[in-house]
């Protein structure tokens, strides 16, 4: 049930509120069916069903070409610990999206869409790593 | 205007069926009896009106809204390609013609992340992330095939059927890989799931 399902929290990244208020937020020019790298708010939004679904830059591992597929691999924790599942932070059924693979039949946008996702991928580090040596 | 509500036909171009990977446009009509919906490549759905158990409204992407109809039985039939103005439209048809209502408006979760329940609902499997939005959701139908990582049993692949009424241009998921993390087991419990 909804209630008592616990806010899943237990990685940095959880502690950011949606990245978009509403769907009615998302980037005016987006389209159904395609990727969609959105450098301000540091996401990708894939298509996923007819829906259009962000994922923040951090939670993405890397990606990869191989012919018309591109892979992208996720960031995933390996195990949980007791602490976390004690905490309640660990609802039964939480699952991690681990991988998509999508079929892309140009190759110009193929090509296009691995080198902006890299691209914002690298740009996040880098500000990561900024970031924390600031701060030490 | 892309609806005319001046006779008891309504009718609304450019509509695809939501929720596949893919989808051809077509026409879709509300008529005294019936929803139909005729595909430019002749595909085509009719839903009765009397067999609408419940109706609701969700944002697909900022401009794009779909019309989702829960039948009967347990099935699911969606409709993508309405504009924000269609709503009332669309409310009050259902509303006054088949007695259908309320519409629902459900929002879809924009949370970001990567990881969510995935939860089981009729036909539906969905995966929920912001305090039970969905995120996205497929039905059952969609997956060709799944398979238990054979080294990994926390792993699960999904496999979708390539949809032949996809648009060239479309970017379409042909498989999705789960996985959940390893839970410690507590001595004593060896063997309980």
């Amino acid at each position: 049930g909804k209630k008592g399902t616990p806010e899943v929290d237990y990685t940095a990244i959880t502690k950011l509120q949606p990245i978009y208020n509403s769907v009615g937020a998302f980037p005016q020019d987006i389209v159904k069916n395609k990727m969609y790298i959105d450098p301000k708010k540091e996401t990708v939004l894939f298509p996923m069903f007819g829906y259009m679904v962000p994922f923040h830059i951090s939670t993405i591992k890397n990606i990869s070409k191989s012919e018309e597929y591109i892979r992208v691999n996720f960031n995933t924790p390996t195990s949980y610990t007791q602490e976390q599942i004690d905490a309640g932070f660990v609802p039964p059924q939480l699952m991690y999206i681990r991988e998509v693979t999508y079929k892309v039949n140009d190759p110009k946008v193929l090509a296009n869409n691995i080198r902006l996702i890299k691209e914002l991928k690298k740009k996040f580090t880098t500000r990561e790593t900024e970031d924390r040596e600031k701060r030490n | 205007m892309s609806s005319t509500v001046s006779n008891p036909v309504s009718q609304f171009n450019n509509i695809s069926l939501g929720g596949r990977i893919s989808g051809t446009r077509g026409i879709l009509k509300f008529t005294t009896n019936n929803i139909t919906w005729k595909s430019e490549s002749g595909k085509s759905e009719t839903v009765s009106s009397t067999d609408i158990k419940k109706a609701s409204w969700t944002r697909v992407t900022p401009r794009i809204f779909q019309l989702i109809l829960s039948i009967k039985g347990g099935a699911t039939i969606k409709f993508d390609g309405f504009k924000e103005q269609d709503y009332e439209v669309v409310r009050k048809y259902l509303g006054d013609q088949y007695n259908v209502s309320p519409l629902d408006v459900v929002e879809l979760s924009t949370k970001g992340c990567n990881w969510g329940e995935v939860k089981v609902n009729g036909p539906m499997i969905q995966f929920t992330t912001d305090h039970g939005k969905v995120g996205f959701e497929f039905p059952i139908s969609e997956v060709s095939q799944s398979v238990i990582g054979a080294n990994n049993k926390n792993e699960l692949t999904l496999e979708f059927h390539n949809d032949r009424a996809m648009d060239d241009d479309d970017e379409s998921m042909v498989e999705m890989r789960f996985f959940t993390p390893i839970r410690p087991s507590k001595e004593g419990e060896e063997g309980k799931e």
